[in-house]
């Protein structure tokens, strides 16, 4: 990850800081030599030093609480970042926490070393011996003032100046001063006439005076010599007057007493400072300890988020190549393992995402190439069934189920065994699969003729085997198709053309035995008698009949062959059938119809629709015509799933023979006595010119039932 | 003398703002509460005589123990005595016209029993045989002239006097503990009064 530089600059600061504090730290080990110039800086550096260390703790705590929350959310990257921050911490806190106990201790066992007890003893014993070196000098001093106040005794107070002057050219004292009991200065004299104002005492030294007569005391001069200053009471003097005089004590004795002080004064003070000095040099120690422990800590924060940070990139990117997303491009500026590794990432995805744009264009063509295939065979009137190696069903079409009558989609993956299972009536036909595939025949073709559903279907089905791409068999493909409807036609187009023949053959010479049979008639009528104008009469009228009968057969054999030209319209099939049904309700006992409401209107020839219904509601009234029982059910609804009209014609007559079944709708084919047996041959015909079908079902337990399908179109 | 005063009594002053405020941070603000001030100003006075103005004031120092007992072990007290005159306004902040700082020391003489107290700025000295004497000493100003005040000052001002024991000046190692010990918290309130021209 390419570290931005907003993200730089915000490293400056806590840098600046971390530089400044180790500067002051340095200044700050500097102030405490004594003589140093940054001594007066000391308390400004320790509080630089604890705001920088306050701002450290600061920091540390936001990092902490950063984590805190990285950690709280299980955001990537929270744990490694941890573990860096405590192993920072770890290797920071031991060293510099040993370094810091040895260090102490050393510092307070040196500090503590620089006092002895024998040093105190010699510092104290040469003090004593300094003030009794200065106690016998000072004695003397006494006396001397005892003879000079003796002399001023019964001195007035107005020669007493005059007096002092005297007697201080008399003795070694520099000034003489007589006061009064209250302080007031009554008279004085000094050796530096320029003095005017003489060295009084203190209030408590006066007191004290007071109290014992006398004072004697030595005490430091402005210009650092010593001086003693003595007290005596005057006698005989009323009110009370005291004398004083200071002498100087001789220059050398002063010097060598101020060395002893000096010496004797900075050792107590050095020592008095032993545990300030100590908790200085500990505080001093202790933030050099903490400052280095937050720095360790802080950078520790800063070098696990740089590490972690190309971590937790491919973490995200990981994801998101998991999610799907091949797109995801890492961005990095790093030149080292990481770096690398984030561009190997990049590198993958690209090939990843490339290789996925193939595989989808691949599997696109592949889903394009399917379903072209699958519409093809879809709309394919030829079936096509496939299957593998073990003859399980993997592959159908709408055909195959269409020709099959047999919804083979629900037999995908069975055997054709368990298809024989679950279709009874495909049982030869699975057979005969069965038979074909096992044999190994590179390709094979057989007609096939079998019953379904009471029909006589005749399939012609050509096998062959299926390969792989690597040229291996993986399976097998039966293509069939029904070619019933094509041998039918070809039987019907013999048939016209054999019927069209025969009427054109049969019909020439009827007309002229017709016109014969009647000029017979009408030339012998008169010359015959009676009763052989009746033979003749019978004989002419049943030639004349027969012939019409004959015309009438012929006509018939000329419509089968040649139909009149259709005239379709949109018509109502429930007004037709209620119309037809009409004329029937007398001559039929039981004749029971049922009609849907809102049939739709479907667009047909009226007059050719109304042969079919009259032509099989008559052949239905003829197979009940013996028995009193007889019942004709005519019925019509909408199938909505192949949007077309059902009508179904079924009575309880004798029924057909299953034997007769399937050539019932053939020219000829008939099981009446009467009849030509072209009836229902033209209804078939008539239905199919309609684009609709017509089966025949028997009727348990007995009858037959007419089924028409007719499609419902619009002109 | 005066200029000097003022040049080193800034920088320490801050730092004494400074640790004062690293001080209340540390100690517990209870500790200081109930600390009365150890210094009291009684009285105070500016008089105009030929010219300048003469400070007298009386003020009363008491020291802990914490400080007699360094006082007696040869460390010396550094006192001030802080005077400033400042202008009240109405809508702004009070302006510091003049700052002085009148400094002094107190230290025990181990030789000769006795308590100095010395005028550093005057360098004058003078002994006591006595703490309660050399105390009382340090608290008599007498006639001192302050001639930072101008007399043609048209402003009416306020002049504040405080007087307080200098950490800074104590040695280096005390500071520290002395900052964050209540014992050594040694100064007074500030006494204030109107400028009479």
């Amino acid at each position: 990850m390419a570290v931005s530089p907003l993200k730089k600059r915000a490293y400056f600061i806590p840098t600046g800081v971390l530089l400044s504090l180790l500067f002051s730290l340095y200044l700050m080990s500097h102030a405490t030599e004594s003589n140093s110039e940054f001594n007066g800086l000391f308390s400004a550096l320790i509080l630089v030093n604890i705001a920088g260390t306050i701002f450290l703790l600061g920091l540390l705590i936001s990092n902490i609480r950063w984590l805190w929350q990285q950690f709280s959310t299980q955001a990537v990257g929270s744990r490694i970042t941890a573990h860096i921050v405590l192993l920072f911490f770890a290797i920071s806190v031991v060293p510099t926490g040993i370094v810091f106990y040895f260090s102490s201790q050393l510092l307070h066992q040196s500090i503590d070393s620089w006092f002895d007890a024998k040093i105190d003893t010699a510092m104290q014993s040469s003090l004593t011996l300094s003030r009794r070196s200065l106690d016998n000098r000072t004695l003397s001093l006494m006396k001397e003032t005892r003879q000079l106040a003796n002399q001023l005794e019964n001195e007035t107070d107005i020669f007493l100046s005059l007096t002092l002057a005297g007697l201080r050219a008399q003795t070694n004292a520099n000034e003489l001063t007589a006061f009064s009991k209250q302080g007031q200065i009554i008279a004085t004299t000094n050796l530096d006439p320029g003095v005017l104002i003489p060295n009084t005492p203190d209030s408590s030294t006066l007191l004290l005076a007071k109290q014992n007569r006398e004072f004697i005391g030595f005490e430091p001069s402005s210009d650092k010599g010593l001086i003693v200053r003595t007290i005596v009471e005057i006698r005989n003097t009323n009110p009370k007057r005291y004398l004083q005089a200071i002498y100087t004590v001789p220059e050398d004795i002063s010097e060598l007493a101020g060395s002893v002080e000096d010496a004797y004064t900075a050792y107590q003070e050095f020592s008095y400072l032993r545990n300030s000095l100590k908790f200085s040099f500990t505080l001093t120690l202790s933030l050099a300890l903490i400052f280095s422990i937050l720095a360790a800590s802080w950078a520790a924060f800063v070098f696990a988020r740089e590490l972690v940070a190309p971590i937790r990139q491919l973490v995200k990117g990981t994801q998101a190549v998991a999610e799907g997303d091949y797109e995801k491009k890492l961005k990095t500026n790093r030149q080292d393992e990481l770096g690398f590794l984030i561009n190997s990432f990049n590198a993958m995805t690209l090939r990843i995402s490339s290789s996925r744009t193939e595989a989808n264009n691949a599997q696109r063509d592949a889903e394009n190439q399917h379903a072209y295939l699958e519409t093809v065979l879809s709309h394919l009137s030829n079936g096509v069934l496939g299957f593998d190696l073990a003859l399980r069903l993997k592959t159908t079409n709408y055909g195959a189920d269409q020709i099959l009558e047999h919804p083979l989609t629900a037999c995908i993956e069975f055997s054709l065994a368990e298809i024989a299972i679950k279709c009874p009536e495909l049982e030869a036909f699975t057979s005969l699969l069965i038979d074909k595939f096992s044999a190994k025949e590179k390709e094979w073709q057989h007609e096939f003729v079998f019953s379904i559903n009471h029909q006589k279907k005749t399939l012609l089905l050509k096998g062959t085997p299926l390969y792989a791409a690597d040229k291996t068999l993986s399976g097998y493909v039966l293509i069939f198709d029904d070619v019933t409807p094509i041998i039918q036609s070809q039987r019907n187009a013999a048939w016209s053309e054999v019927a069209q023949r025969l009427a054109h053959e049969i019909k020439n010479p009827l007309t002229p035995i017709q016109l014969s049979a009647e000029r017979l008639q009408r030339k012998l009528h008169s010359q015959l008698d009676d009763d052989a104008n009746k033979v003749l009469r019978k004989s002419t009228d049943t030639i004349v009949q027969q012939v019409s009968a004959m015309k009438s057969m012929v006509n018939d054999f000329s419509n089968f062959a040649r139909p009149p030209q259709s005239k379709p319209q949109v018509i109502s099939i429930s007004h037709l059938i209620e119309d037809i049904t009409a004329l029937y309700q007398g001559q039929v006992q039981h004749l029971i119809v049922t009609i849907d409401d809102h049939l739709p209107n479907i667009y047909a020839d009226p007059i050719r629709l109304r042969q079919v219904l009259i032509n099989l509601i008559k052949n239905a009234q003829e197979a009940i015509a013996d028995d009193d029982n007889g019942e004709i059910n005519i019925s019509a609804n909408y199938k909505k799933d192949c949007n077309s009209i059902k009508i179904c014609i079924a009575d309880n007559g004798p029924g057909v023979d299953n034997s007769d079944i399937e050539r019932i709708f053939e020219p000829y084919s008939t099981t009446k006595d009467k009849g030509t047996g072209l009836g229902l041959a033209i209804v078939k015909k008539i239905i199919e010119e309609h684009g609709g079908t017509i089966i025949i079902k028997p009727v348990m337990p007995q009858g037959a039932n007419f089924i028409i399908q007719l499609p419902v179109t619009n002109p | 003398m005066l200029n000097k005063n003022l040049k080193q009594t800034y920088p320490y002053r801050c730092v004494s703002c400074f640790m004062l405020i690293l001080a209340l941070l540390f100690v517990p603000a209870s500790t200081l509460a109930d600390e009365k001030p150890s210094i009291t100003i009684k009285t105070a006075t500016l008089s105009f005589q030929d010219k300048t103005y003469l400070l007298n004031a009386r003020i009363s120092y008491s020291l802990s123990k914490e400080a007699i007992e360094a006082l007696h072990n040869g460390v010396r007290l550094s006192f001030n005595v802080d005077l400033s005159i400042i202008e009240s306004r109405k809508w702004l902040w009070n302006k510091h016209h003049h700052s002085l700082t009148l400094p002094y020391q107190l230290r025990y003489h181990t030789l000769a029993e006795i308590y100095q107290v010395s005028d550093t700025s005057n360098k004058l000295q003078h002994n006591f045989s006595s703490l309660t004497a050399a105390l009382n000493a340090l608290g008599t100003l007498s006639d001192i002239p302050i001639h930072a005040i101008a007399s043609n000052n048209n402003f009416s001002a306020d002049i504040s006097l405080k007087a307080y024991l200098n950490i800074e000046a104590l040695p280096l190692p005390m500071r520290p503990l002395a900052y964050i010990t209540p014992g050594w918290y040694i100064r007074s309130n500030t006494f204030q009064w109107p400028l009479v021209h």
